[in-house]
């Protein structure tokens, strides 16, 4: 498998145990660039802008997820934190203005909502341009939440329930056939399922298997991804290390990694453009994997606690930030990868009508010949700055 | 390092060091660069290609006897014959035992049995071993062709020791074994090593008849040599001082040597050049790779000695220099000169107008400890292999530039 290796990076202190999940990056200041916000199972959330830490809040509980987005449809980003004992925590920047204030994001709303809340996405589920919340439980529930605004009340509102068949793995927002947005929600196995006319008190459920050549175990918790390469294409990424990919319901391919990965998504690192599946182990083993089921693989060197790619801080490139064991995020910046796969010269030449009727050898020689060691006019002057 | 795209790296589980990178120049025209680390592991990496798609390689090699608790010191190979694959790959090691006192071994590997038109089969060859216990610490391994008055030329290793002496060991074929012997009557250069000789570089004219020896040792002193071997006296003795370990020295030409091919495809653009070969035979020039200081370079050494000394700007910015490779990366037929440092940064040179100038850096993930510009693609265009403290990275051209070059070339050669 090829390799690639990343130099660029920064390293940021933290010190603490995560929830893979409780990782995520938004602007949270609303300054066009992204920060970073992590929240640990003793309950503090600390927010990371360039190399600085920025803030931390503590007391929110066993913290499982965290995400930014415009929850209140208000056109202001907010923290969204929620525990596994089921607080939901709104935070915003309100104050960045007032210089004497130093606590920079308040506190602006908070609710209970049934406990073991495991996975969260911020996003637009109903194709409104409003931003709804969506939670997973650990109980196998899926809750769609909007917060609601008059003059009378502001809180946040459930609504619908959806139960699924087996523990829930991730969710992320996709497209269903009728390329309106749903629900994924990943299931052991490598299943998934979605749900679709979420804005009805009853939405549709569909359970979709994916036919795997190769059978696996079917307690095997997987992670799910979104609209890869095109609005129909769902990538499914197996603890046990099978990454697959499917368009339509049907399976494209499948290939096995041999990590644990346990987190995934999807960036466009490629010079040669797309969309790529990224995709994260234990380890510290991360998958670059694009459509064709070409794979790039980087090497952190050591075990990591989570995993998120996306755009932090000033840089315009993707990073990969890992969370790892040794008191220390890492972020890599500018995360680029000139090409998938790898081509000698001969599979440039054979498509060239100037050289494909030479043999390999003649090939060889000329290129060899041509590139370093061609007696060109320049000689001369090279002799001469030899000699002087 | 525009020009350059990713190809691959792999990470190593052990850092190695300056001397423990040798590449195998196979006789069917593909490389493979073998990369020792410390704790006992030896890695071969090469491309295979399938459905034109290519795809790295990355092997260990099971090397026999290296005990248990001993650590790799430096590795050297070459290929005896020049029609198959018949190589000898040399490994020196150090064991630490528990009462602290030291046991070092040069362990030499050879394919028993080399069929005609053989192949390499490195798993082969790493199970035939001949140990030969050392009384000194060894650093560099080197090997150089020795020739007899006759021209015939047989290859002998050079071990530089801790004793201040330069070890040769020598085949002899009668017992089928390798025996050390006095490096001083043949070797005349090595005679009074003021300190361990950390790089050692030799080349030969191009008609076999002189040789020139340059090493650079830990006190900073740099010798330069001259030898007839015809007559056999040295006709050459120069020295220079430096004030900080030299860590490579190199003996090198500014423009590209010409070659020979096997088919007569570019024949007739051949025998043009050819006729620039033996003219200015002995014109090289010297890297100095100094570790504290800028590294330097000698024009001319031989005819000029160190009067025309350039210096590279800037090369002792980065912490110490390790390392250094000459190579035409940029494909004008000119050498230009890669160094690496202790500092992750790889610094290139090119010359132009006559001086030295820094055209281009990379920033690595560890120090650099070795660079190589080798084809191990095997498809005519180089690429550059870096190992790193604790990995090796491979970057391959930019081959629609690559394309674009020869295509140019190849129209100003069709017009004349």
């Amino acid at each position: 498998m090829r390799s690639v290796c990343f130099v660029d990076k920064i390293e940021l202190d933290f010190s603490g145990n995560i929830l893979a999940d409780a990782i995520a990056l938004g602007d949270i200041d609303n300054d066009g660039e992204n920060e970073l916000v992590v929240g640990t199972i003793n309950g503090e959330l600390s927010i990371f802008k360039g190399e600085k830490l920025w803030q931390t809040i503590s007391g929110l509980g066993m913290i499982s997820s965290v995400g930014v987005g415009d929850i209140m449809n208000c056109g202001s980003n907010a923290v969204v934190a929620i525990s596994g004992e089921g607080w939901c925590h709104f935070y915003m920047c309100i104050n960045q203005n007032k210089p004497n204030i130093c606590e920079k994001l308040q506190l602006v709303y908070q609710r209970r909502i049934p406990t073991n809340a495991k996975v969260m996405v911020l996003g637009d589920i109903q194709g409104d341009g409003q931003t709804d919340l969506i939670v997973g439980l650990t109980d196998r529930v899926v809750r769609i939440y909007r917060w609601l605004q008059t003059r009378e009340v502001a809180s946040l509102v459930c609504l619908n329930k959806c139960e699924c068949a087996s523990q829930i793995g991730s969710i992320c927002i996709g497209k269903d056939l009728e390329r309106k947005p749903c629900v994924l929600v990943s299931q052991p196995g490598a299943t998934y399922m979605t749900i679709s006319n979420s804005q009805e008190e009853n939405p549709l459920v569909e359970y979709h298997e994916v036919p795997l050549p190769k059978l696996t175990c079917s307690s095997i918790s997987s992670q799910i991804v979104g609209c890869v390469g095109n609005d129909s294409s769902i990538g499914v990424v197996a603890l046990d290390g099978t990454v697959s990919y499917i368009n339509k319901q049907k399976l494209l391919w499948t290939i096995n990694v041999e990590q644990q990965l346990f987190k995934a998504g999807k960036v466009s690192v490629c010079n040669e453009g797309g969309e790529q599946i990224v995709t994260s182990a234990w380890s510290g083993h991360t998958f670059i994997i694009d459509t064709q089921s070409n794979i790039v693989c980087f090497e952190v060197g050591q075990a990591i606690q989570s995993f998120i790619s996306g755009v932090y801080a000033n840089n315009k490139s993707t990073s990969f930030i890992y969370v790892t064991y040794s008191n220390k995020i890492l972020v890599y910046f500018n995360i680029e990868i000139e090409r998938m796969v790898l081509y000698s010269l001969y599979a440039l030449q054979a498509n060239d009508p100037e050289f494909s009727s030479y043999t390999r050898q003649e090939l060889k020689e000329m290129t060899e010949y041509y590139l370093y060691h061609e007696d060109s006019e320049d000689k001369k002057t090279s002799d001469e700055e030899e000699t002087v | 390092m525009d020009c350059f795209l990713d190809a691959h790296y792999f990470s190593l589980p052990t850092q190695g060091n300056i001397y423990s990178v040798v590449n195998l120049e196979q006789s069917n025209g593909k490389n493979k660069t073998l990369v020792a680390t410390l704790k006992r592991k030896i890695y071969s990496c090469e491309f295979f290609e399938e459905n034109n798609i290519l795809l790295p390689v990355i092997k260990e090699v099971p090397f026999t006897y290296i005990p248990t608790g001993a650590e790799i010191i430096s590795i050297d190979a070459f290929n005896r014959s020049k029609t198959r694959d018949d190589f000898f790959i040399g490994i020196t090691i150090i064991k630490v035992n528990g009462d602290q006192s030291t046991e070092t071994y040069l362990n030499i590997y050879t394919e028993q049995d080399v069929e005609e038109k053989g192949e390499l089969n490195l798993d082969c060859l790493a199970q035939n071993c001949l140990m030969l216990e050392l009384t000194f610490i060894p650093y560099q391994l080197y090997h150089t062709s020795l020739f007899n008055q006759d021209k015939i030329e047989e290859a002998v290793w050079l071990l530089s020791g801790s004793d201040l002496k330069m070890h040769l060991f020598r085949e002899d074929p009668q017992n089928h074994t390798y025996s050390e012997i006095e490096a001083e009557e043949l070797f005349p250069e090595f005679g009074r090593l003021p300190s361990i000789v950390f790089w050692l570089d030799i080349k030969h004219t191009c008609d076999k008849e002189r040789r020139i020896t340059a090493y650079g040792c830990e006190c900073g002193l740099v010798k330069i040599f001259m030898f007839d071997i015809i007559k056999n006296i040295l006709v050459l003795t120069i020295s220079q001082q430096f004030d900080a370990p030299i860590s490579q020295i190199s003996l090198f030409k500014v423009k590209n040597e010409p070659i020979h091919f096997k088919s007569s495809m570019v024949g007739n653009l051949r025998e043009k050049s050819a006729l620039l070969e033996v003219r200015e035979s002995h014109c090289f020039n010297l890297l100095v790779v100094n570790t504290l200081q800028p590294s330097v370079i000698f024009m001319d050494v031989i005819n000029q000695k160190f009067d025309k000394r350039l210096i590279l700007p800037d090369s002792d910015k980065h912490d110490i220099a390790l390392c250094a490779c000459i190579a035409d990366v940029n494909m004008d037929s000119k050498s230009e000169i890669l160094i690496g440092t202790f500092a992750k940064e790889l610094l290139i040179y090119t010359y132009t107008n006559g001086i030295w100038m820094l055209r281009g850096q990379h920033k690595f993930s560890h120090s650099i400890h070795s660079i190589n510009y080798i084809d191990i693609t095997g498809d005519g265009v180089k690429e550059l292999v870096v190992v790193t403290m604790l990995g090796v990275q491979i970057f391959q051209h930019n081959l629609l530039a690559v394309m674009d070059i020869i295509k140019e070339r190849l129209r100003r050669i069709t017009m004349i």
